[in-house]
């Protein structure tokens, strides 16, 4: 059911950025008011990240930790559910103020003040839909703490744990940590509207930057809750087709940790130039630059996984491919938003938006979309069609490259983001951009007809599915039964390695 | 640690687990209403 939401959301969201590309075709106004176009810009974050991906992980995370585990199910039933249902409710909320009088937020999903404030009756329709998913999301996280921590067949020690479950172990306390952040943020936000407060308010004595602060403590762990679960498919996929065993496992998941644990520590690189003392800038510029060394031991690790091995290329392993490339070149160009002084020039160009693509789009949904590959077999008891698994990877590939690599250089030259007009200096390249979004668009159908084809027959897959994958879920029949693990089974450091 | 033995009817488990999610669940109100406490002046 998450995994359903989260397509139907991803295609919602995706529909708003074609809005977006559509208007920015060519310099002028074509299509949308300015108003609609920014509403377009914030709804289509809120949508990608709290409805698409965010979901899919939780998703993945509720099918797989338990088989993986060895556990019969996920440890507190009644919490997923609520957590699920909660999220259509909210998203209702949130899609139902595009219908409304003064047209949805259109402040940005970063909902800085005092720009926020000026939502029209979206406003508080937007603070509840907010405070809902972040409850949705800290049930879940709850449950997946809990089916790990008390759950674990005999045997399955914390260290032989696949490291899909460790990232997600280490992103569910970093979800308990920091939405509650957001949540109060929000909070003081309603409060500063509708009773009289001056938390964020200058003219009552309270700070507007103070909202930037509290919201990048909470945004950037956010970035680290999208991405680690999708290192956590990573690591699964590439011993798999790699046949080799995950190289260093324990710098894996220390790797892991380390990450979730800086990422506490770099929120004001998001904010270098609200006018920081310049000792802020300089610790919040090296702690970003720490952040690249676990991350470094992981590509580094994911590489010598593959050095020597008998690979293969399916589908899902094209995709983890791509992820490990073009996520490295989200990373440095991160890393270049780093520099304290680089960033003076690029601070709220398309550079960033260039970045926080390849690592949210080529990063977590090409992670995403390796791991529904690699389990689909295993989900439905059919094999997916690998020619258009393919054929998929390849359009989806080349398509987001085409739509994002010439954002970089449209932010190096100055176009700012969020508006939906530009100079006509920059009209080639958005025109190239906005042909890779088309075509990006339109190849995720062939994915949902992928997925359709696969649900509804095929080739029987076996319970092993891929010949190299080790761990609990290929023990199983496929697909696997209502209850996976009512007799735990015995778990042995051989079963989960070559 | 790890279970020797499940069932759906094991109520110290389910214990455990409820116990688990109720500590989680307070450390995350805690934080919220802690952190909009610590922000009025």
């Amino acid at each position: 059911m998450y995994l359903v939401f989260s397509l139907i959301m991803f295609f919602i969201g995706g529909s708003m950025a074609m809005i977006i590309r559509a208007e920015l075709f060519q310099p002028g106004l074509q299509f949308v008011d300015p108003q609609f176009y920014n509403s377009m810009v914030t709804v289509h974050a809120l949508v990608m990240i709290f409805g698409a991906v965010m979901p899919a992980g939780v998703g993945l995370a509720n099918w797989m930790i338990p088989i993986m585990i060895g556990a019969p199910d996920m440890a507190l039933p009644r919490m997923n559910n609520m957590s699920f249902w909660i999220m259509p409710f909210a998203f209702a909320l949130l899609l139902s103020t595009l219908f409304m009088d003064g047209g949805g937020p259109a402040g940005g999903w970063t909902m800085y003040p005092p720009l926020v404030l000026q939502t029209g009756k979206a406003f508080p329709f937007l603070i509840f839909a907010v405070h809902f998913l972040g409850i949705s999301s800290i049930m879940g996280a709850i449950n997946i703490i809990a089916t790990v921590f008390n759950m674990r067949a005999p045997g399955m020690t914390l260290m032989r744990m696949p490291l899909f479950v460790w990232t997600w172990v280490i992103t569910a306390f970093l979800l308990i940590a920091s939405l509650p952040v957001l949540a109060g943020a929000v909070t003081m936000l309603l409060t500063d509207k509708y009773f009289g407060t001056s938390f964020f308010s200058a003219a009552g004595g309270g700070d507007p930057v103070l909202f930037q602060h509290i919201f990048w403590f909470f945004g950037h762990p956010e970035v680290y809750i999208l991405a680690l679960p999708a290192f956590g498919i990573i690591s699964q996929i590439i011993p798999t087709f790699a046949r080799k065993p995950l190289f260093g496992y324990a710098s894996m998941v220390y790797a892991t940790a380390s990450i979730a644990i800086l990422s506490f520590f770099v929120w004001a690189h998001h904010m270098f130039t609200v006018g920081l003392p310049i000792n802020g800038e300089l610790f919040f510029m090296y702690a970003t630059m720490l952040i690249a060394v676990p991350t470094g031991v992981k590509v580094f690790n994911w590489i010598a996984t593959m050095w020597k091995g008998a690979m293969t290329f399916e589908a899902p392993m094209l995709f983890a491919l791509a992820f490990v490339v073009l996520f490295t070149i989200g990373g440095f160009s991160g890393l270049m938003l780093g520099i304290t002084p680089v960033d003076f020039q690029y601070h709220d160009t398309y550079f960033v938006v260039a970045h926080f693509h390849y690592v949210l789009l080529t990063g977590a949904i090409f992670a995403l979309m390796a791991s529904a590959y690699y389990w689909l077999p295993k989900w439905t008891g059919n094999m997916y069609d690998e020619k258009l698994g393919k054929i998929h990877f390849w359009a989806s590939a080349i398509s987001a490259n085409v739509l994002f690599f010439p954002q970089h250089f449209l932010g190096l030259a100055g176009m700012p983001r969020r508006i939906p007009d530009y100079s006509v200096q920059f009209a080639d390249f958005n025109m190239i951009s906005s042909l890779g979004g088309f075509a990006y668009g339109i190849s995720q159908l062939l994915f949902v007809y992928i997925v359709v084809k696969c649900v509804l027959g095929g080739k029987k897959a076996t319970g092993q599915v891929w010949d190299g994958a080790r761990g609990l879920e290929w023990t199983l029949s496929s697909p696997p039964p209502y209850h996976s693990f009512s007799k735990p089974p015995k778990v042995t450091k051989a079963l989960m390695e070559y | 640690m790890s279970k020797k033995k499940f069932d759906d009817s094991d109520s110290e488990l389910k214990k455990r687990n409820q116990r688990l999610a109720i500590l989680l669940g307070f450390i995350a109100i805690s934080f919220y209403v802690g952190f909009i406490l610590s922000n009025i002046k």
